[in-house]
């Protein structure tokens, strides 16, 4: 996938408010973590990042 | 992920321990060839890996329950067990993995009544200094998984025989999920999923926080305030009022002064108003000091005996000795001054019956008790003195009361009987200004009884209005946690929107890619004028170039297609990986495929365009051939690119067995040979390479 289309599949999150943009990137990051499992167990520490950013 | 070496045991016709078949690496020569003859094990070979990563085997792997040599089994007593095991070294991320899978079964009366008896997975990893460490064994799944996904082993680990077989419709739902772990995608749908059950939470949250609304508490603290104030406003009016009446008083009281007939009546009547306070005052105050009295001494009257219970405690310590008298430290000095101790013997300073006595002048805690005993003694005496007087002084004090309450109602008696004269005066003016004192005295009792009310009523708002005030400030805290949930369920909303068109954009790229690699790759292969197309759910088809209408596949095609579709897979998670910038999805770009006879059942001209392709399709690739697979086009095409070669060795227990050979750089090595038992087996060869 070259670089413009990377941006354009980007661009809901880099468009996104700030609080919302870290909350995704953040959750990303624990799904991308955990992605070799079959079932993750994630919403906790998801529920944890929204509170975290949004106080 | 790359794959260094594995090496088999007593897995299927392997009998004991074979050789390591190492695998080639690096470029350009990537490529690891597998020589075998129809039976000799390529498949087996093949699912010794699908098994140790994954414990799964490939649709044309027969018995998979009978992994275990035969051979190792018939020579095995009945009960003991005997063990298969594959063992792989490969390398992620710079660091090295050893990964081994054995079954172990327990040999029955007979051979073939053996029975399996556990399959043990480990798996170790060296660490940056080079030292093993054990991965968990809850853990290795999920290791392994994370190197390379179980739902994409297919298309690593495949049979080129039946590769089409990818393209069934009951494989579908398999691929579309591997698709989108290798594209990334797969990670948007799981956070899209999440985030929406964290929404349902925070909504529960909500839920449980209940009705936040302030404005009641505040309506009703307002109705309060404002009956505060209106009965404020009344107290105020009280007093001007009541400053009135007593003026009024005042004046008529001073008209009936100034009256020749009842000037007398009006004097004494001031008089006795006077007095009346005066002996208001004192009943008061007689009232106040016996409150005092029986607050403060009453259970004077309830000590009964307990001064003389007190005096036989001392009295008996003191004959136990646990007490001194009281009057040892004073004797002691008595003795001293007096130069004589109680037994006639001469106390002199400086001798020893002197210090003896003394001695006791110096023991401080006996002196210490004793002025404690002094003290509580004194203070018993005291009340035992003063005691019988409080109920003299109660009775002086209720006198004092009586008295003053009886003298009180005489004042009231001749007030009442000077104002029933005023009333009753032949004076017409002098019984109308009566007449307006009493109904000013009336008013003013009105109006203080309303005071009292009233103070009353604003007391209990005051109240009511602190509890309010404690309340709102509860509510102040959960209204303010209610709106941080809701803008907490606001940001989760917003994201599950945000990923679900972030997750929807990368499909459409990436089906968009993978269609036109897997057209390209598929057009490179075959000669017709066939272009593939790539469905929405990933179903591969073949359109005719010319009018694009849809061409049925031979298996052959079908065959080419699927190899295409591989290629493209990994061709695509390459791009991916080179390009993600920041996107989340594999980190790796880095894949071995190992192919079982990967041409099928495609003619020569196809065989030799697909082995122009082969080393491309993959970082690492080994491929199982039988001789027929190889010679000609396919070996001049491949040659170049291969690094390392093996030979699947057959032997035969059939006695007139065709035995078979194959050259190599100038030697000969056997495919087939007779083994003189009754049991097959294969060895693992590996072929001297004039480069290796």
């Amino acid at each position: 996938m070259d670089s413009k289309r990377t941006e354009d599949v980007f661009k809901p999150v880099t468009e996104a408010e700030p609080e919302v943009r870290r909350v995704v990137a953040r959750v990303l990051q624990i799904e991308q973590e955990k992605l070799y499992l079959q079932r993750p167990r994630v919403v906790d520490d998801l529920l944890i990042i929204v509170k975290e950013e949004v106080r | 992920m790359k794959l260094l070496w594995m090496r088999l045991h007593n897995f299927r016709q392997f009998e004991g321990t074979t050789p390591k078949l190492q695998f080639a690496q690096g470029q350009p020569k990537n490529v690891t060839i597998i020589f075998g003859g129809n039976g000799s094990g390529k498949t087996a070979l093949l699912n010794a890996l699908t098994w140790a990563f994954f414990g799964k085997f490939t649709d044309a792997f027969a018995l998979p329950e009978q992994l275990v040599n035969r051979r190792a089994i018939h020579t095995m007593d009945p009960g003991r067990q005997v063990s298969a095991w594959v063992e792989v070294m490969f390398e992620h991320h710079g660091r090295k993995y050893h990964l081994k899978r054995m079954r172990t079964v327990i040999r029955g009366s007979s051979p073939s009544q053996s029975t399996n008896d556990k399959d043990e997975i480990t798996l170790a990893m060296a660490d940056t200094s080079g030292h093993w460490q054990p991965v968990s064994h809850n853990d290795i799944s999920d290791r392994l998984g994370s190197i390379l996904p179980v739902q994409l082993h297919s298309y690593f680990f495949f049979d080129g025989e039946r590769i089409e077989r990818l393209q069934r419709p009951d494989k579908r739902e398999e691929i579309t999920s591997a698709i989108t772990i290798f594209t990334g995608e797969e990670i948007f749908r799981r956070s899209v999923d999440h985030m929406s059950q964290v929404a349902k939470r925070i909504e529960g949250e909500l839920k449980e926080l209940g009705d936040v609304d302030l404005s009641p508490l505040f309506q009703a603290k307002d109705e309060l305030e404002k009956r505060q104030r209106l009965l404020q406003e009344q107290q105020a009016q009280h007093e001007a009022n009541l400053d009135g009446f007593r003026r009024q008083k005042q004046a008529i009281e001073q008209r009936l002064r100034d009256s020749a007939t009842v000037k007398e009546q009006q004097e004494r009547r001031d008089f006795l108003t006077e007095e009346d306070s005066r002996l208001r005052q004192t009943v008061l105050a007689a009232r106040a000091k016996l409150a005092d009295l029986i607050s403060s001494k009453g259970y004077w009257a309830f000590l009964g005996n307990a001064f003389e219970r007190f005096s036989d405690i001392v009295d008996e310590l003191e004959a136990q000795g646990e007490l001194p008298t009281p009057m040892k430290a004073p004797f002691v000095r008595g003795l001293l001054e007096r130069g004589e101790c109680i037994c006639g013997r001469p106390l002199s300073s400086g001798q020893a019956p002197y210090d003896k006595v003394e001695a006791w002048m110096q023991r401080s805690g006996l002196s210490s008790i004793e002025e404690v005993c002094i003290r509580m003694q004194a203070e018993v005496d005291r009340l035992k003195r003063e005691s019988p007087r409080l109920h003299e002084a109660v009775l002086q004090e209720q006198e004092h009361r009586d008295l003053a309450q009886r003298q009180l109602s005489r004042v009231e008696e001749e007030l009442y009987a000077i104002r029933c004269q005023l009333k009753g005066s032949q004076e017409e003016d002098v019984r109308s200004l009566q007449e307006q004192l009493d109904a000013a005295d009336e008013a003013i009792e009105g109006i203080r009884l309303q005071q009292h009310e009233d103070r009353r009523e604003l007391e209990k708002l005051r109240l009511r209005i602190g509890e309010l005030d404690r309340d709102i400030t509860k509510t102040e805290a959960k209204s303010e946690q209610q709106a941080v949930a809701l803008r907490r369920l606001e940001v989760c909303r917003k994201s599950v929107a945000v990923l679900e068109e972030a997750r929807r954009r990368l499909h459409v790229h990436f089906r968009k890619e993978l269609a036109s690699r897997i057209s390209r790759i598929f057009s490179l292969i075959s000669f017709k004028a066939y272009s593939a197309v790539l469905s929405a759910d990933y179903t591969l088809s073949l359109l005719d170039s010319p009018d694009g209408s849809p061409v049925g596949m031979s298996s052959g095609e079908s065959q080419i297609l699927s190899l295409a579709f591989i290629g493209a897979v990994i061709e695509n998670a390459r791009a991916y990986v080179a390009n993600r910038e920041g996107l989340p999805g594999p980190d790796s770009s880095s894949f071995p495929v190992v192919m079982d006879s990967p041409f099928g059942h495609l003619d020569p001209l196809y065989r030799t365009q697909i082995c122009g392709h082969i080393p491309e399709l993959a970082d690492q690739v080994v491929v199982h051939l039988n001789r027929a697979q190889w010679e000609g086009d396919v070996e001049r095409s491949l040659g170049p690119r291969i690094a390392r070669e093996y030979l699947l060795a057959y032997y035969s227990p059939k006695p007139d067995a065709q035995e078979d050979s194959i050259s190599r750089f100038g030697r000969s090595y056997s495919l087939v040979k007779r083994t003189g038992d009754a049991f097959e087996r294969t060895e693992i060869v590996e072929v001297v390479r004039d480069d290796g």
